[in-house]
């Protein structure tokens, strides 16, 4: 991970649901060969849908395997380079998951999600 | 909103692209005798480009790209060093899109479809279930496997499906198991070797066949897999046989268990059959005259067509590495036409070695190099000299030193494939260094041999 373009830009936002406001989410993945995988948002509170993110990369805890999965479809002809991504990786992950949930608490984006989503990263956009 | 360009980072890219150019410009201002004003410049291009490929302040890619603007500016104006009219700069440019990138997009689009419809998971199970269940025959099994798929698919992308693999038999296995070690290597190194096997393999070889094209000399694919098949087979076999001493098993029985991925669907037959059916153009294009690269086209077509692949498949399909054999093949231009290459060679005392010697010397020199830097990279610089040296025959020479440049097994930098393997953290540098090191030089002498006594 390469924080050092973003400083001074960072921030979370906790999900919440539009209907009753609750924190509280269950991700629903669909799957189908040959497209893909979405995850379906639902809130625990009230079951209403709260949104659908189409997965482009996917890190579990056992991140050494998550970065083979994701390397089936790397081609990449710099040694060099792919040692700094395979040392990187797990350490990498597990920072970025502590540095986030410090930024929940301290520089939360007060914005609602499809307000940051389409302002700032309009890409992001289906 | 605040962006921080210049961030450490950046200052560390610019500083070594910095020290590039100067090194460039330096070469240029050396009074070498018998060297044109263009082949000096084109001797600076040409520093530059080695540095920035070794140091690799920035990727690969964006050397090629650096190369093409310092070629145009420096050579390429009207009237210029080169002599060229206000178009003739776009020599350059060509060969971005040359038959060979065309051909390897065929591939990376042909790689994508079977992973994406988990073909490369079902071939890689199809040939493993049937080694049986010792130690040595799981171990050849798996170096097989990792073999023919980095034929036809990224070394990178066989490594990291044949690890997953793997990494569930090893972890059954004793910690103490030495084998252990033999089977997490042995897949980087043959996915290495596999990727000799094809023109699509791995990029030097799409390298050499564009600069042999570009000197008017054909290289079907069929050709080069008469080449390069017998050499993959005889190091996967001399590898096996080193793993299988370093390493030697404690264990009898490894059980393979496999998921069932369950029937295969319409579409991955489907896959199968148009990847089956590329496959026998290709290597049937001396037959049916219609070139490999326009055959290559043919999956793009129709898989993109019927919408089998998306449009992110398109974006994702490795542009870098197309764009760094581009700039090779766009450096071997400029190295011709400004004299660059005869000068080099005529500095380069071969006329008493032989033919042989001459081959080995090549060998172990992108040997060497490609165990620190990519072997695309040597490939680039490599491969615009070798062809020019009377000693040998240029598609000899081409493939010789192609091949040569994807057999560095020793260190985890010397190949992505490595590097993967040594993220497992199961064995130690020093395992990597010595196994791949007794293959590597063991390769040498049997490349140099074989293509010495065959073709």
């Amino acid at each position: 991970m390469d924080r050092d373009d973003s400083q001074g830009q960072e921030r979370a936002r906790l999900e919440h649901c539009p209907e009753c406001g609750s924190v509280e989410m269950r991700n629903n993945l669909y799957f189908c060969r040959g497209q893909r995988i979405r995850v379906y948002v639902q809130c625990i509170r009230c079951g209403e849908f709260v949104t659908r993110y189409t997965l482009r990369g996917y890190t579990s805890n056992k991140s050494y395997e998550s970065l083979l999965r994701g390397l089936r479809d790397t081609r990449l002809t710099s040694g060099k380079r792919m040692l700094r991504i395979v040392e990187g990786f797990g350490k990498s992950v597990a920072e970025e998951y502590r540095h986030v949930l410090e930024l929940v608490k301290t520089k939360q984006d007060d914005r609602r999600i499809e307000e940051i989503i389409e302002g700032d990263y309009p890409d992001s956009l289906e | 909103m605040k962006f921080e360009i210049v961030t450490p980072r950046n200052t560390r890219r610019i500083l070594v692209f910095a020290i590039a150019l100067l090194a460039g410009f330096i070469m240029t201002r050396l009074q070498l005798e018998g060297l044109t004003d263009a082949g000096r410049l084109t001797l600076g291009i040409f520093t530059t480009a080695a540095v920035l490929w070794i140091l690799e302040p920035f990727p690969l890619y964006v050397t090629s790209f650096v190369i093409v603007i310092l070629e145009v500016v420096l050579l390429g104006r009207p009237g210029g060093p080169l002599g060229l009219s206000s178009t003739g700069y776009s020599i350059f440019l060509h060969p971005f899109f040359d038959s060979v990138i065309v051909l390897l997009l065929g591939g990376f689009v042909m790689a994508t479809a079977l992973k994406r419809y988990g073909l490369d998971q079902r071939i890689s199970r199809a040939i493993l279930s049937r080694t049986g269940t010792g130690p040595r025959r799981v171990l050849l099994g798996m170096m097989v496997t990792s073999a023919f798929l980095s034929m036809w698919l990224s070394n990178t992308a066989t490594t990291a499906l044949m690890i997953a693999v793997a990494i569930p038999i090893v972890s059954a296995m004793e910690p103490g198991e030495p084998f252990r070690k033999a089977i997490i290597l042995g897949i980087p190194f043959a996915s290495n070797i596999g990727g000799m096997g094809t023109p699509i393999g791995t990029p030097p070889n799409a390298i050499a066949i564009g600069i042999l094209a570009q000197m008017g000399l054909r290289l079907s694919f069929i050709e080069w897999m008469f080449r390069s098949v017998p050499i993959v087979i005889v190091l996967l076999i001399v590898s096996w046989l080193i793993l299988c001493r370093m390493f030697p098993p404690r264990i009898e029985h490894i059980d393979l268990h496999f998921k069932d991925q369950g029937a295969m669907g319409r579409k991955p037959k489907f896959i199968l059959v148009v990847f089956a059916c590329v496959v026998a153009l290709w290597l049937t294009s001396g037959w049916h005259g219609i070139p490999s690269a326009i055959v290559s086209l043919m999956p793009l077509v129709v898989l993109f067509g019927l919408r089998l692949l998306r449009d992110d498949d398109l974006q994702d399909l490795g542009w870098g590495i197309l764009f760094v054999v581009g700039g090779g093949m766009s450096l071997g231009i400029a190295m011709r036409e400004s004299g660059l290459t005869e000068w080099i060679v005529g500095l380069l005392p071969f006329q008493s070695m032989g033919t042989l010697g001459v081959l080995i010397v090549f060998a172990v020199v992108a040997a060497v190099m490609t165990s620190f830097i990519s072997n695309s990279a040597t490939a680039n610089l490599l491969l615009p000299i070798v062809v020019g040296v009377s000693a040998l025959e240029p598609t000899t020479a081409a493939v010789a030193v192609a091949i040569a440049a994807s057999a560095a097994m020793v260190l985890p930098v010397s190949t992505p494939p490595n590097a993967i393997a040594y993220g497992s953290g199961l064995f130690k540098v020093r395992d990597m260094a010595l196994a791949g090191g007794m293959i590597t030089v063991v390769s040498m002498p049997v490349i140099a041999m074989f293509i010495y006594l065959f073709f």
